[in-house]
């Protein structure tokens, strides 16, 4: 939970904590009803949503490479 | 282990029990090999423990980073949105057979556990409960679908009884159901219900008792749906299965994929059900450790009175299941930045855990279930006079790896649930991998409690 005022979705309940989660909601729930800004704010947090799902891959991948090693190295050491 | 005696009380059958998750191990004598994990998993590792605890915590680990490489909602919805509807009419003579068979199998196992021959191997009423019922008919549930709601014996006698109607207290919901499974557990691990067939159908008839008195009361739908522990732990296994019987006939999908819906489990006593079904099997396991026995015999010293002993790890150790879960969801809201409210994600979170609990099952009954089902066979024909040497089907040496790949499986479909869930709860991607960090912690946890019960040598719990 974060202490800054929640972003509420104009078309439902739902709130939000950031501004990009709110943009990416709109463009999953109300795709039909988006006014031209919000379909532009869409877009925007789409692009974002896209850079740092890559950042984080690499880092998964970073994690995989770490734990496949260390387990080859435990064992070549423990078994 | 092997300079056990046999009659400790703890045979073959009496480890095939109401263990639902079983990493239990149970080494048995009475077969060359259980097709437990115990076979996979000889009673010195070849390596050190913590290497082997870590390695299973690292495979659930690396099956999560590997599923949050699948980033794309299409393939992730179209994968759990699939189905086939198969035209099946309403089978009214199948029905009528599965429930004649139910009625049946109930009467066999009251009658020859009270009068059949009395050794475990050559008793009906002990080989249909465990064998047929407990491992081969669960393992029907969740591989296949689940028809307990018509092969229920105890249902279809409530059908033919006045019902009184009276109105079920809502605010209990699901809580006597999670009571009522851990009681039954419990009796399981204190009594020798798999040795002694009359004992057996002493607890089937109290239990036949009980649920026909509650089905007046509350009205059969009532108490099947909500109070019946069985029947519930055969409706969330139902849930892993791909077949389910809709209104217009049977509805196929993807196995684990009916996890992921919506409203299936709904509130904080369902959620502590589940996370009891996985509890259950651990605790089987865990009082035959060296562990317990030590901290058994230390609090006994202490003074504690030995009939305490069970029923107080049994909640402890449920409370500490329970209490990880729920520490995941509140750490998970703070993951995730979220404002949906914590019980939102307890029980959306919750039924992936039913895919361990299904894997852990099978790894252990499978081979059960096949190298006794010869003699469940054999018995059936004879029940008052089966042959001295009841026949059994050794298992082969690979079924122990056998087993560690259902458990392996397990996993795989529950953190691709948890995935697929987590995407469905929230429209940033990254916040849904986010948000699952706790939940796989958590699953880690529970692995590394059953592989570690696994490479404990198997003891006779003490004080019974």
């Amino acid at each position: 939970m974060t202490d800054d005022a929640p972003i509420s979705c104009p078309y439902c309940d739902q709130r939000f904590a950031r501004e990009q989660w709110q943009a990416l909601h709109l463009g999953l729930d109300h795709s039909d009803v988006l006014s031209e800004k919000e379909r532009e704010a869409v877009a925007v947090a789409r692009e974002e949503e896209v850079a740092d799902l890559k950042t984080f891959r690499l880092k998964a991948l970073a994690a995989l490479v770490f734990l496949y090693f260390g387990f080859l190295f435990a064992y070549s050491l423990f078994a | 282990m092997s300079d056990r005696t046999p009659n400790t009380g703890r045979s073959l059958l009496r480890r095939a029990t109401l263990a639902l998750l079983t990493l239990t191990l149970f080494a048995d004598r009475a077969l060359a090999h259980g097709g437990s994990l115990r076979a996979a998993t000889p009673e010195q590792l070849a390596i050190p423990t913590w290497l082997f605890l870590l390695t299973g915590g690292g495979v659930v680990g690396a099956s999560f980073l590997l599923a949050s490489f699948v980033t794309n909602r299409a393939f992730i919805n179209a994968v759990h949105d699939w189905h086939r509807r198969l035209a099946v009419p309403r089978a009214t003579l199948a029905a009528g057979t599965l429930r004649f068979i139910g009625v049946l199998g109930l009467l066999a196992v009251l009658v020859v556990g009270f009068i059949g021959p009395q050794f475990p191997l050559g008793n009906l009423a002990i080989l249909t409960v465990w064998v047929g019922w407990w491992a081969g008919y669960t393992i029907s549930v969740y591989l296949v679908g689940n028809t307990w709601e018509t092969l229920n014996p105890w249902r279809t006698i409530a059908a033919v009884l006045p019902t009184v109607g009276a109105t079920y207290p809502d605010r209990f919901g699901a809580w006597p159901s999670v009571a009522g499974l851990l009681a039954l557990v419990w009796l399981e691990v204190v009594s020798p219900l798999a040795d002694q067939a009359s004992l057996l159908a002493t607890v089937v008839l109290g239990y036949t008792v009980v649920t026909l008195a509650g089905a007046i009361v509350y009205t059969p739908d009532k108490w099947f749906s909500t109070v019946d522990p069985v029947s519930r732990v055969f409706t969330y296994y139902g849930r892993v299965a791909p077949l389910r019987r809709t209104d217009d006939g049977l509805k196929l999908r993807l196995p684990g994929a009916a996890l992921s819906d919506t409203r299936f489990v709904d509130g904080a006593d369902e959620v502590a059900f589940v996370i009891a079904l996985l509890w259950v099997t651990t605790y089987d396991g865990f009082v035959t450790t060296p562990a317990w026995t030590d901290l058994a015999t230390w609090l006994v010293n202490l003074g504690v009175p030995a009939s305490l002993l069970y029923p107080a790890a049994l909640f402890a150790g449920f409370g500490v299941f329970l209490g990880a879960y729920r520490t995941a969801t509140r750490r998970s809201i703070g993951f995730a930045e979220t404002y949906l409210p914590a019980q939102t994600l307890a029980t959306r979170f919750a039924p992936s855990l039913l895919a361990i609990a299904a894997g852990y099952h099978l790894a252990h009954f499978l081979g059960y279930f096949l190298s006794l089902s010869p003699a469940l066979v054999t018995v059936a024909f004879s029940p008052f006079s089966p042959p001295a040497n009841v026949p059994v089907i050794p298992l082969p040496g690979w079924f122990g790896g056998l087993a560690l790949t259902f458990v392996l499986l397990g996993h795989l479909v529950a953190i691709w649930v948890a995935h697929a869930t987590a995407y469905d709860l929230f429209p940033s991607r990254l916040q849904a991998i986010r948000s699952q960090y706790p939940y796989i912690a958590v699953m880690m946890f529970y692995t590394m409690v059953s592989l570690w019960i696994v490479a404990e040598p198997d003891l006779t719990p003490p004080f019974l």
